[in-house]
């Protein structure tokens, strides 16, 4: 068992090869070898500590990604936005949950997490307009009149057929 | 000169039925292809500025109105990635939303690197505009050509413009009735080095062909000379 220690100072113990999902804390373990000390983890809180475990947890002895299997720059856009139905359950949280989830998955370095976040989130922009957009997250418009319709108008230049 | 040949491939052989001849200035013109100006680009291209936010960047408003805001640039763009992923013709409207999202789009050039070329009326087609934009906004890297036509007349004029920059081309990827890519890097091929192109069509619905054959090739035309291709699809 390994325990782990969150930002707000809760303690968690996992099994070793559920919190290896998580490739910090697999190195942090390989580096330190066999020891009781417990890993902090001052990023994560234990709200989000609790979710992340949970998925490591259905996704046990799944087989890791390779290193080099997903270099960004080389990949091209054969990228499924498939997720899985236990996946898209587990992921259904509110907003604040679930961009904390993909900074934890990103911080924990859990690749096949981050995609859930990441294509959950790009799920939900999926056919909607700019301002469609701005209302789902709640993001300020902050261009002026003038610069927003400069924007549109090199968009519809470049749509131009 | 470098000239492209659109040869028809069916059970008498192969016939030839367009050529086309890049101008100087790297325009294929002649036969079915449509002139393609290049595009003066001023006031919407600019030299890609790379700009990385960090959450120390944000402010603490934007945090609290927009739990969006606490995630940092480079997992915005890593989302953004998968918006192309569903839609490439996405980053115009991704742009559209705040400055900071403006920012990033402009300056991510792997959000630029999916270029579909299609017959079909519809908004997710690119216009010749949007290409000429996607094939400069996604400098210095290379990009990925999809092809999706159900008429073969559309091939060469969706491709040509294309051509000039073969180099950065990093797949070709036919879509539609079937999936298939090819990645385009051990090729080597530049548009000097590439003086002609045989775009052969087989009718895969009446010629005999393994399922587990690959389809596309792009190969030499003899072996070992490197300036005469031919694109089977």
């Amino acid at each position: 068992m390994v325990l782990l220690v969150t930002s707000d100072n809760e303690q968690f113990n996992a099994d070793k090869d559920v919190v290896e999902r998580s490739v910090l804390i697999k190195n942090m373990l390989e580096d330190v070898g066999e020891s009781d000390q417990p890993i902090p983890l001052p990023n994560v809180s234990s709200s989000v500590l609790k979710k992340v475990l949970e998925y490591c947890e259905h996704h046990r002895g799944e087989p890791l990604p390779s290193a080099d299997a997903d270099q960004s720059q080389d990949e091209t856009r054969k990228r499924t936005t498939d997720i899985s139905e236990w996946d898209q359950k587990f992921i259904t949280v509110d907003q604040e949950m679930l961009f904390e989830i993909i900074l934890a998955a990103n911080y924990l370095d859990i690749k096949s997490l981050l995609d859930v976040g990441c294509k959950t989130v790009a799920n939900m922009i999926k056919g909607k307009t700019p301002e469609e957009i701005r209302k789902l997250f709640n993001i300020v418009n902050d261009f002026t009149p003038e610069e927003e319709a400069q924007i549109k108008k090199e968009n519809e230049w470049a749509e131009d057929r | 000169m470098s000239c492209l040949s659109l040869l028809r491939y069916s059970s008498h052989g192969f016939s030839p039925s367009l050529t086309a001849y890049p101008t100087a200035d790297g325009i294929v013109q002649g036969g079915w292809v449509t002139p393609s100006p290049l595009l003066t680009m001023s006031g919407i291209i600019t030299t890609p500025v790379y700009i990385l936010f960090t959450r120390a960047d944000l402010t603490p408003s934007e945090t609290i109105l927009s739990p969006i805001g606490i995630l940092p640039a480079e997992l915005l763009i890593e989302i953004f990635s998968h918006c192309v992923a569903n839609e490439p013709t996405t980053p115009p409207t991704l742009r559209q939303v705040s400055w900071r999202w403006k920012n990033l789009v402009d300056s991510s050039p792997r959000l630029w690197q999916t270029i579909v070329l299609d017959n079909a009326d519809t908004n997710t087609r690119f216009s010749e505009h949007q290409v000429a934009l996607w094939m400069e906004r996604s400098k210095p890297l290379k990009y990925d050509v999809e092809l999706n036509v159900d008429n073969p007349d559309y091939i060469l004029p969706l491709l040509s413009p294309l051509l000039s920059s073969i180099n950065r081309w990093r797949a070709f990827r036919l879509s539609g009735k079937r999936d298939e890519e090819i990645p385009m890097a051990s090729l080597e091929l530049t548009p000097d080095s590439l003086t002609h192109l045989h775009l052969c069509l087989h009718d895969f619905d009446q010629d005999d062909f393994d399922d587990d054959e690959p389809r596309i090739t792009f190969s030499p035309i003899n072996p070992g000379q490197c300036t005469n291709f031919a694109l089977n699809i």
